[in-house]
Parts: C-alpha cells; sequence; structure tokens
C-alpha cells in the first residue's frame, strides 16, 4: 500500500513520482505515536522511546558528524535571535 | 510452525472486521515469524509468534531503544500491516502489542470489539498521507571579516539576522498554506514533529510534517489542492502514501486546525 512517492518543485509542481524505500523517520512518526493502544500482558512504554534521542543516537553514531558553527565572531548582544 | 501445544507470546500486528482476507503465505513478520489469523467477535486480527525473551517485560524496554532493533521491529511490523491494508480495512496496532497466546488476544477483540467496528468504519474508503515540507538552505551568511568599523560590522550583522528571519517567516507561512490547503480536502489532519537535519538525511530544514486522512475518492482532488498552494520556489514538498491511517487512530481534531 505504502508507496512512498517524492516530489520537487519543477516546472510542475508535482510531477511524477520515483518510489524510494520507506525513511525510518516516517516509519516512527508513525508507529511511535500512532496505532490502536491496547493493553497488552506485556505493557510497553513506548513514550520512553522519543525520537529526539533516537536522533541524538543518530547524531553520534553518524559516520560523517554535521560540524558544529565554530569560530563565529559574536559580540556582546548581538547573538539574541541567532539561533 | 505451529504452536498450539505451548503457550507462546503472539504479537498482534492489525485487526479488520470479517469476512478477512487470505493471508500470503510467504509474509513474514517481526523476528521472521509467519503470518496467522486469529478470529473472534466478527473480528480477526493478523499475529505472529515472537520470541519470549525479546519481549519479556524487562526485555522490550532495553530492546526498544536499541535502534537497529527497533528499526527492524519498525519495519517488520509495518509490512505486516500494510500487506493486510492492501487486502482488506485494517486498524494498525501499536509497535509491540503482545499477549500470552492466542487465547488472550481473543478474549481482547471481544472486549475491545465495539471500538474497532467504530475505527474501522472511519478507516473505510480512506487512506493517510503525508506531506513533509522542505525549506531550500540559505547561501551561507558571507564571513563579516574586514568590516570598516564596529559599527559597519553591526550595521551588516543586524542585515544579515533580518534577512534570515524573513526568510524564515516566509518559509513557515508557505507551510502553513499547504497544511491549510491539504487539509481543507481531508477528513482530519494531524501534525507530526519537526525533525533536525540529523535524522532526515537532508540537509535542508523540515517545516511541515503533516498526515492527512483522505478519502479514496477525494484523492486526486487533495494533490490538485496542494499542487495549487505550492507557490514558493524555496520550499520543496514531499508526498508519502498512502498508508494505513496509522496517525488516526484516537478520536480526530476537526480537518483543518492548526495543531
Amino acid at each position: 500500500m505504502s508507496e512512498v512517492r517524492e516530489t520537487d518543485r519543477g516546472a510542475d509542481p508535482l510531477p511524477a513520482l520515483a518510489q524510494r524505500e520507506i525513511a525510518l523517520v516516517d516509519l516512527l512518526d508513525r508507529l511511535l505515536a500512532g496505532g490502536v493502544v491496547l493493553v497488552g500482558d506485556v505493557t510497553v512504554s513506548l513514550a520512553g522511546v522519543d525520537l529526539i534521542r533516537i536522533s541524538l543516537r543518530a547524531l553520534i553514531t553518524s559516520i560523517s558528524p554535521v560540524e558544529p558553527a565554530s569560530g563565529r565572531v559574536t559580540l556582546p548582544g548581538q547573538d539574541e535571535g541567532a539561533s | 510452525m505451529p504452536d498450539t501445544t505451548t503457550v507462546t507470546t503472539t504479537y498482534v500486528y492489525a485487526v479488520g472486521e470479517d469476512p478477512p482476507p487470505d493471508v500470503p503465505d510467504d509474509l513474514t513478520g517481526v523476528a521472521g515469524g509467519s503470518v496467522r489469523l486469529v478470529r473472534e467477535a466478527g473480528l480477526w486480527a493478523a499475529v505472529g509468534g515472537v520470541p519470549e525473551d525479546d519481549f519479556a517485560e524487562d526485555a522490550i524496554a532495553t530492546r526498544l531503544e536499541d535502534l537497529s532493533w527497533l528499526a527492524a521491529t519498525a519495519r517488520a511490523h509495518h509490512h505486516v500491516v500494510d500487506e493486510m491494508g492492501r487486502r482488506a480495512v485494517v486498524a494498525p496496532l501499536a509497535l509491540a502489542t503482545v499477549y500470552r497466546g492466542d487465547g488472550r488476544v481473543r478474549q481482547t477483540l471481544a472486549e475491545r470489539a465495539a471500538d474497532f467496528v467504530e475505527l474501522l468504519g472511519r478507516f473505510r474508503g480512506r487512506a493517510e498521507w503525508g506531506v513533509k515540507v522542505w525549506a531550500a538552505e540559505r547561501a551561507p551568511e558571507k564571513p563579516p571579516a574586514r568590516a570598516a568599523s564596529g559599527t559597519e560590522y553591526l550595521r551588516r550583522r543586524r542585515s544579515a539576522l533580518d534577512r534570515t528571519s524573513r526568510d524564515e517567516s516566509a518559509d513557515h507561512a508557505g507551510a502553513e498554506e499547504l497544511h491549510r490547503a491539504a487539509a481543507g480536502v481531508a477528513v482530519a489532519a494531524r501534525r507530526h514533529r519537526l525533525h533536525a537535519p540529523a535524522l532526515t538525511g537532508r540537509p535542508e530544514r523540515m517545516v511541515l510534517n503533516g498526515a492527512y486522512l483522505v478519502e479514496d475518492a477525494d484523492r486526486d482532488r487533495w494533490r490538485a489542492a496542494l499542487a495549487e498552494a505550492s507557490g514558493d520556489d524555496r520550499l520543496s514538498v514531499e508526498i508519502t502514501g498512502p498508508w494505513v491511517p496509522y496517525s488516526f487512530v484516537s478520536p480526530d481534531p476537526p480537518a483543518g486546525e492548526v495543531t
């Protein structure tokens, strides 16, 4: 059922869609926050599985970590609103 | 592998109403287990056996924090839900719903039959579609080197900040417009959390992560509404679906409500 389709704005705003593998993040959005919650015989707190924690883990284990913004010159009083 | 003689751990994927569809022979789910149906009270549940060790009370909490295990389990769970969803109207269960044996599943189906019938009625003839909107990366700020004076430096810096802030509000407005357009033709709308590039794998900033429950008959109209709202070249739109309506199992806020 889930053909995943991608589109970019081009001349046609929603052009023909290319299939690709479902992104894990799309799945987790739905599986961790959705689905019918029944009280099973083993109660699992999925609230403990937070996407933020997963993203942190992804960051830590990422092969090419994002460079922290370094060397930025900041003058006193000039950093509000910069982030 | 029949497990009629021992009490095993039964993992529940999805529930539907009779008559049940055929389960493909080669359909496998979590832990590579085969999928079968358990029937009760005019309902069927697609279930499979899973290793008791992985799904014991203390083990599962730890397992779910293991990203590779979580990913494999989520994909296996979705695969079964999706395959059953192609064949029937289904209510997807939350990840890792397990019972001690099929008898307990039957008991739960009987107890919750009215809820399932109501939910399945709401899903009939509808599907979930996802819309993610990305804002193009901005040209990097020019380094503020060699400002003629402190005043000049501050002026440049302020103007750069103003520009960033203007771009961000334009992106935000564009995303809101797309959400309104998508929700306008949908039965219900939900917004998932926005994710950082570390999680999405895309350098652009995510500005909308919406889910929309759309009548199958309105599919083209829904896409057309989105296309019409896609005015801003800086934004790119990614549509996913159709999904089994995972995001809509709880009672819906009115479509179009900005949450």
